[in-house]
């Protein structure tokens, strides 16, 4: 990863990849940025797309970074960048995205939006930046800042808001959350562990009337990634949602009855937009935090917010790769 | 995005509900006509519009419909906002209604059967104990100005606290106080978010079907008296929207 000064590059390998059939037609990612501020953090979708790079326009996806990076990071970084002109992303030799927060990410590089494709309506503080990851198109969207508070959009309603708008507006066929969450020792989570999601579930909407109870849940069984899971070597476990960072009594008792490994704030969310529109989905969740332990919830996520986020930024270009080509049924053994 | 409507006034209203039992009777008081969404919305969504025109006014009933998977009506704060702002962005409308039921308060002057307008919206189930973070998990609104319609209608009004139970915690009962709430239901800070987000004026109607601090439990209280509060509604909405076609926003309140 070399510093280019001022402008930094979008990079992505050329390997494999580019032999398999590439019926894998995109796949939108949506990682959980932080400042190390708040769980959750802004999230941002990085749609990927498949396709022949014939028919798409070459500087469809075109954008630009400006600034340094910040020095206060140690994990791998996005690198974005202007293509230089109109050729085809082919033309580049040695390339690798590699992901971290969003948030700050987008910050500390500046990064701007394309402003000729909004897919967005005018007014919301969402924001979409594009390149190419592997042969894959990549759109990394944020829900941005509040804009009353100017604190990022965290919690189920910006994000399922956000998900709907991209999904609709890009197409994708996979949808991948990325993000941190807290974890239970009793179930066998460690700092720093990366889960994807086999199921999810809400943890914070009681309603005690037959069948509206099971609907708070909410239960949505994730896309089956067995072989996923299996050859990159990740963790499995069930994800439980709710709007607060905090834990109740009710809370726990709610995430216990879930079965979870592992709590965030708006995974359950994204995956009930993905359902609505029938996109898969695979929910990546790096853990900062130990629930069931001592140590208090927000002392520890900001201690360990920037391993997590290592641990995320060498995952998600792991499972881009591995998707890219593959049918989603591919993804699971038979 | 919608716009208030300053050139010919309001001519546009789109009425968001979250369940099928508060739409109907209304749908049916207005006769309204339940539309083909194909070309509006995506396919696989739940939710259904039903559409009219009703004293010159373009009225859009819009309901998260049915769960998928469960088959209840599709409450909560996310189905809410994710068709607020689908249906927001495909209709453009001059006005969003956001009418519903609600639990009140006793001690806040609440009866059951008030129809209230909320002055505000926040949130009482998100906490997030890190500063600004906090106040951005309560997620204050506050409601556009509407003194004149109070006023005219007859309405009372009050802060409505937004949180996805229909139990009420200590916690969320702390923080419903915090927040100063008359009502407290599930859909209208969600419904709210949306509609800010989009800059489209948003008045909430929500009637009182049980009474929180009171001493019967409340699921009891709801299902007994909901038709009541659905009846209310149906009475009221139309009466709201007789009220404002053809004004700007700013002529509903008192200036």
């Amino acid at each position: 990863m070399s510093s280019r000064g001022r402008r930094s590059q979008l990079a992505w390998e050329e390997g494999a990849g580019n032999a398999r059939d590439r019926r894998l037609e995109s796949s939108q990612i949506e990682l959980q940025g932080s400042r190390g501020r708040g769980r959750g953090g802004s999230v941002a979708t990085l749609v990927c797309e498949v396709g022949s790079y014939a028919s798409q326009p070459a500087n469809r996806f075109s954008f630009r970074a400006e600034g340094e990076r910040s020095t206060e990071w140690r994990g791998p970084r996005i690198w974005v960048g202007r293509k230089a002109d109109s050729t085809l992303p082919r033309q580049l030799k040695q390339s690798w995205l590699s992901l971290a927060e969003a948030l700050p990410l987008v910050e500390t590089l500046q990064l701007v939006e394309d402003e000729q494709i909004s897919v967005f309506p005018s007014g919301v503080p969402w924001k979409k930046y594009s390149g190419e990851i592997d042969g894959l198109d990549v759109h990394i969207v944020v829900p941005g800042k509040d804009k009353t508070l100017g604190v990022d959009s965290v919690g189920t309603v910006p994000c399922s808001l956000l998900t709907y708008a991209s999904a609709v507006a890009l197409r994708p066929n996979l949808l991948i959350n990325a993000g941190t969450a807290g974890g239970f020792q009793a179930k066998g989570a460690n700092i720093g562990d990366v889960y994807v999601a086999t199921e999810f579930a809400n943890h914070d909407r009681r309603i005690p009337i037959p069948v509206f109870d099971k609907y708070g849940v909410g239960t949505i069984e994730a896309t089956p990634t067995g072989n996923l899971i299996r050859d990159l070597k990740f963790k499995e476990g069930k994800l439980s949602t709710g709007n607060s960072l905090d834990m109740t009594l009710q809370d726990e008792e709610y995430i216990k009855a879930n079965d979870a490994t592992v709590k965030d704030m708006e995974g359950a969310a994204v995956a009930y937009v993905a359902n609505m529109l029938a996109i898969p989905l695979i929910s990546l969740k790096a853990v900062t935090d130990i629930v069931d332990d001592s140590k208090p919830t927000v002392e520890e996520f900001l201690k360990n917010m920037s391993m997590a986020a290592s641990a995320l930024s060498n995952a998600v270009p792991l499972v881009l790769k591995y998707v890219s080509g593959k049918t989603v049924a591919d993804l699971h053994s038979s | 995005m919608g716009g208030s409507g300053d050139v010919g006034g309001i001519k546009t209203v789109m009425v968001v509900i979250a369940m099928q039992a508060e739409a109907l009777p209304l749908v049916e008081a207005l006769d309204l006509v339940e539309d083909d969404l194909s070309a509006v919305f995506p396919g696989g969504v739940p939710w259904k519009k039903y559409s009219g025109v009703l004293d010159g006014l373009n009225v859009h009933i819009v309901v998260p419909g049915k769960d998928k998977a469960l088959g209840v009506d599709s409450v909560g704060t996310v189905p809410s906002s994710l068709l607020t702002y689908a249906a927001g962005v495909a209709l453009q409308p001059n006005l969003i209604i956001n009418a519903g039921t609600a639990g009140g308060f006793q001690a806040k002057g609440a009866n059951i059967g008030d129809v209230y307008v909320a002055t505000e919206f926040a949130n009482h189930d998100r906490r997030i104990p890190i500063p600004v973070f906090d106040k951005y998990g309560i997620g204050t609104i506050v409601a556009i100005p509407t003194g004149n319609l109070i006023k005219d209608l007859d309405l009372k009004e009050g802060k409505v606290s937004t949180g996805n139970s229909l139990d009420m915690t200590l916690q969320d009962e702390e923080h419903i106080k915090a927040n100063d709430a008359t009502v407290k239901d599930m859909e209208g800070a969600a419904v709210a978010y949306a509609a800010n987000l989009l800059a489209i004026p948003m008045i909430s109607l929500k009637a009182v079907t049980d009474i929180v601090d009171g001493t019967k439990p409340t699921v009891e209280e709801f299902l007994e008296n909901m038709s009541t509060a659905a009846s209310a509604l149906s009475r009221t909405v139309p009466l709201v929207l007789k009220y404002v076609s053809g004004k700007n926003v700013a002529d509903l309140d008192c200036s």
